[in-house]
């Protein structure tokens, strides 16, 4: 967390792979990603890295279904894998009745779901968010982090979010707080 | 791939209008580029048919000298080895018309005009052209006929009508006077207005006695089975002649100058139809670029979450692909209905341009062609447009920043 301008998304693009460090490192499960070529970032990121936006998340032309399968299908996993795996993350996160349907059809709320289940559905390491709830109302945001708690407990993945909204804060187990750029503070609590 | 195609496909119906105008800008450049080459080429196809098929065929033999110095005293002999000749390559000439042609002063008691004297197998003449349909008063000559046949315009000019005596005066095969009586037994409108106000058809066996020309004709024009084939065949039966007395001729050889003007006339169609490719390329470039514009924080998402550059890029050139195919396609389509019918009926011309068209000695009419490379052409060149403008979002999207692309 930390205040507008003091480095949250550009720290989430680091470890993300999406930008290079003037400067010194960034380590993954033992890989330094800032050296990687372009082509094997790509396939980093599309192996390891699920991604949660603020906006823009998902692609306006596939169905719900599509859109969770879409790194499966990048991944060249199996139809039938696909296919099950999209279907159950979309029941994980209350959307089982919008299948078929396209993101334009859906609330932000619902978006942002989707946008959950697509980062999860390919079981990465992690899932870096910017600010997933900034653009939702107060009860849209509570449904999308209750879902995103409890995938987090039972897909026992990472999720590492960049914001400033009290509500996530509340529910993480470790806080870093940045100041221009730098860990000002770091805390863990047991939740 | 099937990612690709959907993608590409779906993509295409996001924003229905533009998809739909560039189509439009499409498909109206198709069908004009198609209506002025059609229009183009018709013209051409008219020309080249007409003096064909009455004039110069689609090959000659002639007499070694006579296409550089045309006249009577260099008439071939219709002889054994030609014979030979047309009897070795049968399988491959449709038909062969012998003709004599030459000179001859046409008078009257009050006029006198110079005129063709065409002389003609009348059974032969008949499976190249359509002449006896042609004939507008009297009738057409018979085998063993004594008289004449008048271009309409001939006629006029010299005031004659059917029962009416020529006399025709000349000189004949080495220097002998060719002089005779002759009835005119029909009149035939020759729609090509040079030949038209000067020629004059009787028997070949007539034209042989008039001009004291026994077994000998001015040309032997050969009809190929296959006109496409015109070229190899002259060769070949080059090969088989005696080089020293005959000379074989295409039509494209006879109309060289005609050739070379219908070339440079159609540099005048290809500044056209560059245009026309320029409203195109302008058209998709344009909605290539509101595309890029619009979707960069779409292509930072796919980025992002691993989609690689090559199935991006791969996905906004079919885009471009698929709009300019439609276009081209219902182009054709609709362009098809439009060439047949002025296919079927030339747009007939008036005033300066009929007589300007009149002067080369043409009919003043506009047909449309049909053959199929008017149509495949254009598509093929559209396409190509299209492949050129679809790799300017390729270029795009390999040189985009994820950074900024997400912003």
């Amino acid at each position: 967390m930390g205040p507008s301008g003091s480095g949250k998304t550009t720290f989430l693009n680091l470890i993300g792979g999406l930008d290079k460090p003037t400067q010194g490192q960034v380590v993954i499960d033992g890989t330094d990603i800032s050296t990687l070529k372009e082509s094997k970032l790509f396939d980093f990121r599309l192996r390891n890295i699920g991604f949660v936006f603020q906006s823009y998340n998902l692609i306006p032309v596939l169905t719900a279904k599509e859109n969770v399968s879409f790194i499966m299908l990048l991944q060249k996993q199996s139809k039938e894998a696909m296919e099950k795996r999209a279907k159950e993350m979309l029941e994980q996160v209350g959307l089982s009745d919008k299948i078929n349907v396209r993101p334009n059809q859906l609330s932000g709320g619902q978006q942002q779901r989707v946008a959950v289940a697509r980062a999860l559905a390919s079981k990465p390491k992690f899932v870096l968010a910017d600010e997933p709830t900034a653009n939702l109302d107060t009860e849209s945001a509570f449904n999308l982090l209750d879902i995103m708690s409890r995938l987090n407990k039972e897909e026992n993945i990472t999720l590492i979010f960049s914001t400033h909204d009290q509500r996530v804060i509340e529910r993480a187990k470790r806080v870093i707080t940045l100041v221009d750029g730098e860990v000002s503070k770091d805390e863990k609590f047991d939740r | 791939m099937n990612l690709i195609f959907t993608l590409a496909w779906r993509n295409l119906w996001r924003n229905r209008k533009r998809t739909y105008i560039t189509m439009s800008s499409v498909f109206f450049a198709v069908i004009l580029a198609i209506l002025f080459f059609s229009m183009e080429e018709g013209s051409y196809e008219r020309m080249i048919d007409s003096l064909v098929s009455y004039s110069t065929g689609y090959m000659q033999v002639q007499d070694v000298l006579y296409h550089e110095e045309p006249s009577i005293d260099h008439a071939m002999l219709f002889d054994a080895d030609i014979e030979d000749l047309l009897e070795k390559y049968s399988d491959r000439i449709s038909f062969y018309v012998p003709r004599l042609q030459n000179f001859a002063l046409a008078a009257t008691e009050n006029t006198t005009r110079g005129s063709m004297i065409m002389g003609i197998d009348i059974e032969k003449e008949l499976l190249m052209n359509d002449l006896s349909e042609d004939i507008t008063a009297g009738e057409f000559l018979t085998k063993s006929d004594e008289g004449l046949l008048v271009a309409k315009g001939l006629a006029s000019i010299l005031g004659v009508g059917i029962g009416d005596t020529l006399v025709l005066l000349g000189q004949g095969f080495q220097g002998t006077t060719a002089a005779g009586m002759y009835p005119v037994r029909g009149i035939v409108d020759l729609k090509i207005p040079e030949l038209n106000n000067n020629t004059i058809y009787m028997t070949l066996e007539n034209a042989q006695w008039f001009y004291g020309a026994d077994e000998r004709l001015t040309a032997l024009i050969i009809m190929p089975v296959n006109p496409g084939h015109t070229n190899r065949l002259a060769n070949e039966m080059l090969a088989d002649i005696d080089r020293d007395w005959y000379n074989i001729l295409t039509w494209e050889e006879m109309l060289e100058d005609l050739l070379t003007l219908m070339k440079f006339d159609m540099a005048g169609t290809m500044v056209m139809m560059i245009i026309l490719y320029i409203v195109i390329a302008f058209g998709l470039y344009g909605t290539m670029l509101m595309i890029l514009i619009e979707r960069q924080k779409e292509f930072g998402l796919l980025f992002s979450i691993g989609m690689k550059r090559s199935i991006l890029a791969a996905v906004c050139f079919l885009e471009t692909l698929f709009m300019s195919l439609a276009g081209t396609l219902m182009g054709v389509i609709g362009a098809i209905p439009i060439v047949a019918y002025f296919n079927y009926n030339p747009i007939r011309l008036t005033g300066q341009m009929a007589e300007a068209i009149a002067e080369y000695g043409f009919e003043p009419i506009l047909p449309f062609s049909s053959d199929p490379a008017v149509f495949y052409t254009q598509a093929f060149y559209v396409m190509i447009l299209s492949v050129i403008i679809g790799l300017y979002p390729v270029k795009k999207v390999f040189q985009l920043k994820i950074m900024d692309a997400k912003h």
